[in-house]
């Protein structure tokens, strides 16, 4: 089990980084124009747009732009798997922490939050894939995805902050013990 | 203590104790006979007794009660993150310490839920001055623990200061087994003819626990004699391995001095097949629980089939065994606490959980199984007063506890 848990983990960090390393070969070596991630919140008229824009770009690993924006768009779904299991096991750790039911409450909760988080998410990106395709781009067919998206921020937002919440505040030593030296028990019939 | 050889020659102390053994089976043996017999039981005859309360062979008694699967594989997860952080406890130099503990825990879904539900054990595990280390196992028979008897290994590896133990449950719940030792209200009522469990009630201390005789009638009145050998069965197996740790049973040394025992006995659940959908989010887990996990088949449809239909007579019957399967571990600890005094401890859950506090049929809510867990905390340190906080003899009621020191 421990081996399962180590490579989540390592997949978990290995998607990370190659996300990572897609975003900073198209904006920061290629200066692929406007915010990939911006996409979802933009005006439908202006999203459009932009995809056109991408699919007349070529990029240096062949294809277009909007051709590397879909590839990344596809690898997404493996990090979303990745950070939903990661907020999962990370509130379920700190659940076996918690000593405040209310706080504790809310770490169980986190289960839904990061699952909704990762539908709302995979949701998003149905949509973009729908908008990205050939023959719907410049052809002013474009659904925004801005409500998913949003969900998916609140959602995971407010998971990473009951979880930061409870490591940041759990208090640091405790314990259930007595304080009455007197005797307050009652003999037994036994 | 009947040896061996005595057995095989099948020697006047021997057939006393079969028939002892066969008068607890027909539900006709006296209070005085149950105590010459608690002392000489041993493996074999618990063995044996089994095999005619299940009408099973024991080896079909043990693949019914095997653990396998996904649950088994969550227990194990669950119990390995628990045993790391036992290890890493434990390497600080941690035993210099007087003041902090070291606990063994072995039980039941009660102690052991994974993933879902914060449990008793992770209530514990929570306080710095204790580790803990964990072979309970949800869904795990009383059977399974004694035939496994990883407890032994562990208890002489760790010596810990303390032995937990929750069991019985599955026993009676598991594989639809409560359908056997129901009856219906027709056939003779077999409390009545059951001196023991009579005198269990009689002994019961009600001060704190809200008892409702009536209730208690009504539900006793359902229970077999089936039902009662398996409630002495249960005061034999916990008297076999209680006895074994405290006292080293047949040799009469103990190899571990100074250990106490605490056990613990449910409380009042609630035979029900409702998915409890409802618009908490925060309580998104009881529908999903309830829809997956078993919810129903090991109370509610059990009744059923043996024709109990009506919500409340259910109750009341799970009333009333839940009643005496504390009293039971009560009087046994009472027992052994004459025999070797301060060095079993009950923590009682009675009326802790309320008509609202259930996840599921046999499990509670989180906040619930933490004030459990609070009290066998709150028991191990009233070891520093001579146990004199308890509610009364050695009994921690968790209610009384939670109210008098507001934990």
């Amino acid at each position: 089990m421990k081996l399962v848990h180590t490579l989540a983990w390592l997949f978990f960090i290995g998607v990370l980084a190659f996300d990572i390393d897609q975003y900073i070969d198209l904006v920061v070596i290629q200066h692929i124009p406007g915010n990939l991630f911006g996409l979802p919140f933009l005006p439908p008229a202006e999203a459009a747009d932009r995809l056109c824009t991408w699919s007349n770009i070529a990029v240096h690993q062949g294809g277009t732009a909007l051709d590397a924006v879909r590839l990344n768009t596809r690898w997404d779904f493996l990090f979303i798997v990745g950070y939903v299991t990661v907020l999962i096991n990370l509130s379920y750790a700190q659940m076996q922490r918690e000593s405040r039911p209310s706080v504790n409450t809310l770490l169980r909760f986190n289960f839904a939050l990061a699952v909704l988080a990762g539908l709302s998410d995979s949701i998003e990106n149905f949509i973009l894939l729908r908008d990205m395709l050939p023959y719907n781009v410049c052809d002013d067919v474009y659904t925004s995805p801005h409500y998913f998206s949003l969900w998916k921020f609140i959602f995971g937002g407010a998971a990473v902050i009951i979880l930061i919440f409870s490591v940041t505040s759990a208090p640091k030593t405790f314990q259930w013990k007595p304080q009455s030296q007197e005797s307050l028990s009652t003999p037994s019939k036994r | 203590m009947i040896d061996e050889t005595c057995e095989k020659k099948n020697c006047p102390e021997h057939k006393h104790k079969q028939a002892l053994i066969d008068k607890l089976l027909e539900n006709n043996i006296s209070i005085a006979e149950l105590a010459t017999l608690s002392p000489l039981v041993n493996e074999k005859d618990l063995a044996n007794i089994l095999q005619h309360i299940y009408d099973l062979n024991e080896k079909d008694i043990l693949s019914l009660a095997a653990l396998t699967g996904l649950m088994a594989m969550f227990d194990n997860n669950k119990n390995n993150r628990r045993n790391d952080r036992f290890k890493k406890k434990i390497t600080k130099d941690f035993r210099d310490d007087p003041r902090n503990k070291v606990v063994l825990a072995e039980g039941d879904s009660w102690f052991n839920y994974p993933v879902i539900l914060t449990d008793v054990i992770d209530a514990l595990s929570m306080d710095k001055s204790l580790a803990v280390y964990s072979l309970a196992k949800g869904g795990d028979w009383l059977l399974n623990m004694l035939t496994g008897r990883k407890y032994v290994e562990e208890l002489s590896v760790l010596h810990p200061d303390f032995f937990l133990i929750s069991g019985g449950g599955n026993d009676i719940v598991g594989a639809r087994r409560l359908a056997a030792i129901v009856q219906p209200l027709t056939a003779q009522n077999e409390y009545e003819k059951n001196p023991w469990a009579k005198k269990l009630k009689e002994n019961a201390d009600t001060r704190f626990i809200g008892f409702d005789d009536v209730k208690f009638r009504a539900g006793a009145a359902y229970l077999s004699k089936d039902f009662f050998a398996l409630l002495m069965f249960f005061h034999l197996q916990f008297f076999f391995l209680m006895n074994g740790i405290l006292n080293g049973g047949r040799s009469g040394e103990s190899k571990f001095p100074g250990i106490a025992i605490l056990t613990q006995g449910y409380d009042y659940p609630i035979p029900s097949t409702s998915k409890n959908f409802g618009w908490n989010p925060l309580k998104w887990y009881i529908p999903f629980v309830r829809l997956f996990l078993g919810h129903g088949t090991w109370l509610k449809i059990p009744l059923e089939i043996r024709g109990i239909y009506k919500s409340e007579i259910q109750r009341q019957v799970m009333y009333a065994m839940i009643f005496l399967f504390n009293e039971m571990m009560i009087e046994t600890g009472a027992a052994l606490n004459k025999i070797k005094p301060g060095s079993v401890f009950h923590i009682d859950s009675r009326g802790s959980i309320g008509d609202d506090g259930w996840t599921d049929e046999l499990h509670a809510q989180p906040p619930h199984f933490i004030n459990t867990g609070k009290v066998f905390s709150f028991c191990i340190h009233d070891a520093e007063h001579q146990h004199k906080n308890a509610s009364y003899g050695h009994v921690y009621v968790v209610t009384d506890i939670l109210k008098k020191f507001k934990l």
